[in-house]
């Protein structure tokens, strides 16, 4: 049994039962999670844990060191009876270094301290994107990280796959963007679920693309969840 | 004293749709069953003249005919584990003869690892009137190749067919990945510069690190660990396909500058990456100006 398996978290929910009236419009956010707890675990592993029992997109730029790595706290909790929002909300209580906010059915996690930061590469306005009989994941970033023209800029971007990115050559411009929101439209591009995640260092950031935040750490041998 | 040729023209079987006989006595199952042949001759003496007078003779017997069973599609391989992608491979085909019958599938292994087949997810023995299954195996591979055998047996109308078809496969399990050829960097000199790099992948299955080919869109799975890349946590990178055409694993590890790359660049991730179901690569990467370069951690056979 692995130490993250032997964790006790437990994440129990449970779907509105009731049809409410024609014009109540489901929103994920507003989903129960009947109970949640967590012990010891990062914000990182939490949000894995969600996005496994929730069909959302959750992003998540991580806090960079200059260089080096950085330590994620530990966090302890219990909530009962909360929206999946609440969740969210008690998460970025816990690990004071994050804020999050909504962009449609997706939840971006960033440094609380981006807010303060105008040149915020994330934060950064894209005027004019264009993106033009685009496959490949990795040129759509390479289209954004341009427009961003932030001078000390850059990503490096890991995917796999056979297409390694859309399965139809996609067309599509956007006005007055930020690069958060740009890289959401990507991930809406790959499905309902996908988002993306930041880490590596300030000097250099990684960015990966995922469909689903992953619960556990996998070895050599291991198998690997299916997508259903 | 072969006296054959005196029935020539006199034989009839008392139910056709069974069986036929032909004028020489050649007979042909129609369905399953049983019926009777008569046969009549006229027989003479063989001593010279004056010879007897020909007597007519009648001779009958039991027909019984039986279904036949043969494999005629699927590999003599399958793939283990319950992957989707990997299960589209998994299928096997026999047909009877005639049609309409039920066929029983079951497996046999001497494999060390004591596999056990699944039958569209039914353990042997498994009683389908289709002739096309999909088989699953989980947990377990073949130790030997073709060291599993599958039988199916075949009845229709009553009547089995008297020897089941069978057929030797191999139960393969994603094992390892070997890297062709050098890494495929495209230079990106502006306005936006660094590399659209390309690795390449064969994937190798066990017992015997046997090369996979015609496996294309089997699913490929990445995790990008913690550790020197400050992701905040797990994470994973499912892509949208899988092997491509040629059964390789494709990875993309491209950097994108807003200026020259910066000469002290440098980042360095933790991979690991899976095919069909199975983790069966784990990767340093180390970025620098010239572009990627990756460190093999295993499994290398």
């Amino acid at each position: 049994m692995s130490a993250l398996s032997s964790l006790l978290f437990v994440v129990l929910f449970h779907m509105p039962l009731k049809q409410t009236p024609t014009t109540h419009v489901f929103d994920p956010f507003e989903q129960e999670v009947e109970s949640f707890e967590l012990r010891d675990q990062t914000i990182g592993e939490a949000l894995g844990q969600l996005n496994q029992s929730f069909d959302i997109s959750i992003s998540i730029e991580g806090v960079l060191p200059e260089e080096g790595t950085v330590t994620n706290p530990k966090l302890t909790a219990s909530m009962r009876s909360v929206t999946l929002a609440e969740v969210l909300d008690q998460l970025c209580v816990l690990d004071t270094r994050y804020r999050w906010a909504r962009d449609g059915n997706g939840a971006n996690f960033f440094p609380k301290t981006s807010l303060s930061d105008p040149n915020y590469f994330f934060s950064r306005t894209l005027t004019d994107l264009n993106f033009h009989d685009v496959r490949r994941v990795g040129d759509a970033v390479i289209a954004i990280d341009r427009q961003s023209g932030d001078p000390s800029g850059g990503v490096i971007y890991m995917g796999i796959g056979q297409t390694q990115g859309f399965a139809e050559a996609w067309t599509a411009s956007f006005r007055n963007l930020t690069v958060r929101q740009a890289l959401n439209r990507i991930a809406q591009q790959l499905g309902p679920t996908y988002g993306w995640q930041i880490g590596g260092t300030t000097k250099a950031k990684l960015i990966v693309f995922h469909y689903k935040l992953e619960a556990k750490h996998v070895n050599v041998g291991d198998q690997y969840p299916y997508r259903h | 004293m072969n006296v054959t040729s005196s029935f020539d023209g006199g034989w009839t079987t008392a139910n056709t749709n069974i069986a036929t006989v032909d004028s020489d006595g050649v007979h042909t199952g129609i369905s399953p069953g049983t019926t009777t042949t008569t046969a009549i001759g006229y027989l003479t003496g063989s001593r010279p003249p004056p010879a007897c007078p020909a007597r007519q003779q009648t001779a009958t017997g039991s027909d019984t005919v039986t279904p036949t069973v043969s494999f005629i599609g699927g590999n003599n391989f399958i793939f283990e584990g319950t992957d989707p992608t990997v299960t589209n491979f998994n299928g096997q085909q026999v047909q009877g003869n005639p049609s309409g019958g039920t066929y029983s599938w079951s497996a046999s292994s001497t494999s060390t690892y004591n596999p056990q087949v699944q039958f569209n997810g039914s353990p042997s023995t498994y009683s389908t009137t289709s002739g096309m299954v999909t088989l699953t195996v989980d947990g377990a591979l073949s130790s030997s190749l073709l060291d599993t055998t599958l039988s199916v047996g075949y009845s229709q109308n009553t009547q089995s067919a008297q020897l089941p078809a069978t057929k030797g496969i191999t139960i393969r399990q994603f094992e390892y990945l070997v890297q062709s050829g050098s890494i495929q960097n495209i230079a990106l000199n502006g306005p936006t510069y660094g590399f659209v790099s390309n690795i390449f992948y064969n994937v190798y299955t066990h017992p015997q690190g046997q090369l996979v080919t015609g496996a294309p869109n089997i699913s490929v799975y990445e995790q990008v660990s913690l550790g020197q890349c400050n992701f905040p946590g797990p994470t994973v990178n499912t892509g949208s396909g899988g092997l491509n055409g040629n059964s390789q694993l494709v990875d993309d590890l491209s950097i994108a500058w807003g200026q020259a790359l910066p000469p002290n660049l440098s980042c360095a991730a933790d991979q690991y990456l899976g095919v069909g179901g199975f983790i069966v690569r784990h990767n340093t990467i180390n970025w620098s100006p010239s572009g990627p370069t990756i460190t093999n951690l295993g499994p290398t056979s």
